[in-house]
């Protein structure tokens, strides 16, 4: 667990911003969508695998929560 | 210094987070979320150094562990409760954080019920004698 998850998610971000762009201008907007909404499961995932991670440490650290 | 880290990667963080929002103001949730976590998994490794510090003076004042504990578990409850419903308001929801708040409340009454009964108890024996 280290600094680069969040630039990474801040990086998948940025990138399903630009495609989504990049899809409506040419005409694709359904494509655009779908491109979305796979950005936000991935990020969802990785975000979802962080909280996790966050809550085992507060059992520990608060003592089985 | 581990103050300038944090700093610096919230600024980061936000500065991020703030471009995103201008389209997909979805993800910009995500990244503020990203950046708590690992900021709280940084900090509890100090944490558990204040913890374990804290119970060894409970225990040279001769208070009773459970004590200890239960003020320990009300603290990482709130601490979580804090932390989502903080999320949920940034993301817009206010009703949600409210669940949430209403939620922490509502489990730390639980968490101290045997405590408040043990001081009743005692208060209710000092005044029978009395």
């Amino acid at each position: 667990m280290s600094v680069d998850i969040v630039f990474k998610i801040a990086a998948v971000g940025i990138l399903t911003a630009i495609l989504h762009q990049v899809l409506t201008k040419s005409g694709r907007e359904e494509m655009a969508t779908m491109t979305t909404l796979a950005g936000l499961v991935v990020v969802l995932f990785m975000v979802v695998g962080l909280i996790s991670d966050l809550f085992q440490n507060v059992r520990n650290v608060f003592q089985f929560q | 210094m581990d103050i300038l880290r944090i700093g610096a990667l919230g600024i980061v963080a936000a500065v991020l987070s703030v471009v995103i929002r201008q389209y997909r103001p979805e993800l910009s949730m995500q990244v503020a979320i990203a950046l708590g976590v690992v900021v709280f998994l940084f900090l509890f490794a100090q944490l558990s150094g204040i913890s374990s510090v804290v119970s060894a003076l409970f225990r040279n004042a001769d208070i009773q562990p459970e004590y200890f504990l239960t003020i320990l578990k009300a603290t990482g409850i709130a601490f979580i409760t804090e932390f989502a419903a903080q999320t949920c308001k940034d993301a817009g929801e206010g009703s949600i954080a409210q669940k949430m708040e209403i939620g922490g409340k509502v489990l730390i009454v639980f968490l101290a019920l045997p405590m408040l009964l043990s001081l009743l108890r005692q208060l209710l024996g000092l005044m029978g004698q009395g």
